[in-house]
């Protein structure tokens, strides 16, 4: 019995080596190969044997048959592929091959339309069916809300598609921003207050009111509130918004960590200049129809209602 | 000269110089220069009444005539004066924050009368304060008009014949004569030598350089501290009289003669004057410049920089309280950046594209921000063009400039309704307080405090009430009059500089 089992097994064997074999050589050979140049690289194995394995590749679609004049040639059939398109009739390997091409920037559908000239409900269809299949997938783009791209099922959208740190679901996360913002002026804040305390001459306090990128964004990751991985540059993205808001301003200083052309950026906090003009402390300044206010007319000062208002919260 | 200016116009003249007056000012600002036929003709108003006005008119320099090449004089109105009308409390206050209560009596009585000779305001000045009963010797009065003058708040009238010949000193020169206190300060005789009496006016000029530097002071020191604002008032007062308002910058001074004027005791060393000032002039806004090393280095201002700055603030806290702060940092980044596109604001300002689209229309519906378009094909279709948004400062001025006049005409009406809708009962009271008071003439303190008490019932409640709500309105109407009045300072500084 043990005899039979070992004669068993290296048949086994032997059908696994020689198809691994056969796949070897078709990739040797990309252009195919024919059934001769397989029994002349294997000569001691029964032709029975051969025809098997061949069939068994033909069947796993790893090689696939082709017909070249009168012969018949053998070809490798990428595997991944192979499985893939499995089953797939023209239109849907062509779109599947559009798709592929785009990468993981993705595709917009009426690319693809004009890309494989086929029509609009065939076209769904076939999406619909490949994604059905988890071959390829949608993904809404930041660009537009609307607008929706293909790309392979396996891939990771690019940046420009998703929007990166700042967006989840390719929503943009205003609130997120705006806390971001928040505690990047409040640490500022600090650092203002902290250098207003020491006692030292004023060239010396203002330096020490500046706080680099890196000290900003260490902080923040310190706090935990942010879930996603934040990086340098997004801290400084969002320092960039608080000098717009001008309650920050930004100076280059030259990096004296690496090389001396290399400038660092650097931020403090800053005061805003002025309490609100006297304009917008009168109704007139903030009001919406001061365009059509007329001395007499249906809207004029003397039965204004917000004047009114306003004068009466003394 | 736009509508709303010329309404602020008439309703500033109305209050101030009742309805005749009114009408013939606002006929010269409308018509332009008009010889005396004209304006009795279509203002028909009597020939008397016309020349009254017009020559308060004149008085107050919102005035001024010529005579034409055929004999006829033209009368001219100057809007501008009549808009600083507005500003004559800043006036006051200003003379009275610098030389005292008398220097606001001073500045107060010349105002009402447009130009008035120097004794007759000391002598006004001088029943007033014996009325109320401040103990004030007439020669402190004089002292505070000449001090008025020389620091150039007030000047000589330049008179028609003089004209040619008046230098700049001649402006600000006192009467020859008594010399006082033995100052070497020339004193007094309202007389002239040619024996004219010589008019004061004030001169806005000073005042507006004078509210300027306390602006300018007040941002240094919200910016970097006291000690720093300070020394930049140090370097205004040290050029205060010789101030060229078309040079961009002050003339510069040295570092010894800032550290000479500084107020701030204990004062600060050389050493932490030149840091505050190296700071200065490191900031963004390039306030202080050095301008050499002579005498341990020498600074100036530059008055432009500054002006730009507080024009920029005052927009900014416009658009601030208008539209909200995320629509404030799409403005404030156009500032900075000039030109740019939609989709580069959203990514810069951190707002999603739906909203920064929005704002931005919002924005330039109220023409806040300018758009270009620079289409890329010749056809101009919209989505090859390119859409570039911009902030335009002069421009944007210029209109909020506007609404401000819009606002303090409408303030001023509404306290004109308010006045007129209650005059009955203000009439009221104020015969009821005259009854009072003639009864205490009459009978001296002893007059019986029931009959007081019994008159003051008159009023009942319900109006009393009233009309302790009208004063607080009216109050609270002039507080918001004088402060769109420094919006309108400053916008119209920085419009007059570009
Ligand atoms: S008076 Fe009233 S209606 Fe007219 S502009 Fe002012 S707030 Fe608006």
């Amino acid at each position: 019995m043990a005899v039979a089992d070992v004669v068993i097994k290296q048949e086994a064997v032997d059908a696994v080596d020689l198809e691994e074999r056969v796949v070897q050589l078709c990739k040797e050979n990309p252009k195919g190969i024919t059934d001769q140049l397989i029994s002349q690289d294997l000569p001691n194995i029964p032709p029975q044997q051969r025809v098997t394995a061949i069939n068994r590749l033909l069947s796993m679609g790893r090689i696939e048959l082709l017909k070249s004049g009168a012969q018949l040639l053998y070809r490798y059939k990428d595997a991944q592929a192979a499985a893939k398109t499995k089953g797939f009739d023209l239109q849907e390997k062509l779109v599947y091959q559009i798709i592929e091409e785009a990468g993981n920037k993705g595709i917009w559908i009426r690319d693809i339309r004009f890309k494989s000239n086929i029509q609009m409900t065939q076209l769904n269809k076939i999406l619909k069916n490949l994604e059905s299949k988890k071959l390829i997938k949608a993904v809404k783009s930041v660009a537009a809300s609307k607008k929706k791209v293909y790309m392979l099922f396996n891939l990771e959208p690019d940046i420009t598609v998703t929007g990166g740190a700042w967006y989840s679901d390719q929503d943009f996360e205003s609130e997120f921003v705006e806390v971001l913002n928040q505690q990047c002026y409040k640490f500022l804040q600090q650092k203002t207050a902290l250098a207003e305390k020491m006692n030292v001459d004023p060239l010396a306090k203002r330096n020490a009111s500046y706080s680099s990128s890196q000290d900003v964004s260490k902080y923040i990751s310190q706090l935990g509130i942010s879930k996603v991985e934040l990086s340098e540059g997004d801290i400084e993205t969002i320092l960039n918004t608080l000098v717009f808001d001008g309650k920050a301003e930004m100076t280059l200083v030259a990096d004296s960590g690496s090389s001396p052309t290399e400038q660092k950026k650097l931020f403090r906090a800053l005061v805003p200049l002025m309490p609100s003009t006297g304009l917008m402390r009168v109704p007139c300044g903030v009001c919406p129809v001061s365009d059509r206010c007329r001395d007499g007319g249906p809207i004029s000062p003397s039965k204004c209602v917000y004047m009114k208002d306003w004068l009466s919260e003394l | 000269m736009s509508v709303q200016q010329k309404r602020l116009a008439s309703l500033i003249l109305k209050e101030h110089y009742g309805e005749v007056v009114e009408k013939v000012g606002c006929y010269l600002v409308a018509k332009g220069p008009r010889p005396l036929r004209d304006i009795i003709r279509e203002t028909k108003l009597s020939r008397e009444l016309v020349q009254k006005s017009l020559c308060c008119l004149i008085q107050h320099h919102f005035v001024s005539y010529e005579v034409n090449k055929k004999n006829v004089s033209l009368y001219n109105a100057w809007i501008s004066n009549i808009l600083l009308r507005a500003r004559a409390p800043r006036y006051i206050y200003c003379a009275k924050c610098l030389f005292g209560y008398s220097g606001e009596l001073i500045v107060d009585e010349i105002l009402q009368h447009g130009s008035v000779e120097m004794s007759k305001v000391v002598t006004k000045v001088m029943s007033h304060l014996t009325e109320e009963n401040i103990d004030f010797d007439e020669s402190e009065v004089k002292s505070t008009f000449a001090d008025l003058v020389m620091s150039h708040f007030l000047q000589r009238v330049r008179t028609e014949t003089a004209d040619n010949t008046s230098t700049e000193d001649d402006m600000y020169s006192l009467p020859p004569g008594l010399t006082f206190q033995g100052q070497g300060v020339k004193r007094k005789r309202s007389i002239d030598d040619d024996g004219h009496p010589t008019k004061r006016q004030k001169t806005e000029a000073k005042f507006h350089q004078e509210f300027i530097d306390e602006a300018i002071v007040s941002a240094v020191i919200k910016k970097v501290d006291k000690f720093a604002g300070d020394i930049v008032k140090a370097m205004l007062q040290l050029n205060e009289l010789n101030r060229d308002p078309l040079s961009p910058t002050t003339q510069a001074v040295s570092l010894h003669e800032i550290s000479q004027n500084l107020t701030i005791i204990p004062k600060m060393e050389n050493a932490q004057v030149t840091q505050y000032l190296s700071l200065l002039s490191d900031e963004k806004e390039n306030f202080v410049s050095k301008t050499g090393e002579r005498g341990g280095g020498m600074y100036c201002i530059n008055m432009q920089k500054c002006i730009d700055a507080l024009c920029q603030n005052t927009v900014e806290s416009v658009v601030q309280e208008r539209f909200g702060s995320r629509c404030f940092r799409i403005f404030r980044l156009l500032l900075l950046k000039k030109h740019m596109e939609q989709k580069q604001i959203g990514e810069l300002a951190m707002i999603s594209s739906k909203d920064a689209k929005e704002f931005l229309y919002k924005l330039f519906a109220e023409r806040f921000i300018a758009m270009q378009e620079i289409p890329r094909t010749s056809d101009y279709a919209p989505s090859r063009t390119f859409y570039l948004f911009s902030v335009e400062l002069p421009q944007l001025s210029r209109m909020l400039i506007e609404k401000s006049y819009q606002a303090l005409g409408n303030l001023m009406a509404r306290r004109q309704t308010e006045v007129q809708e209650n005059r009955r009962l203000v009439e009221k009271e104020e015969r009821l307080e005259a009854t009072i008071n003639s009864l205490k003439a009459q009978h001296g303190e002893d007059t019986s405090a029931e009959a007081i008490e019994e008159l003051r019932e008159l009023i009942i409640p319900a109006e009393r009430e009233q009309l302790k709500k009208l004063k607080l309105s009216l109050a609270k109407l002039e507080q918001s009059e004088i402060q769109v009045d420094e919006t309108i300072f400053i916008l119209s500084q920085y419009i007059a500089g570009n």
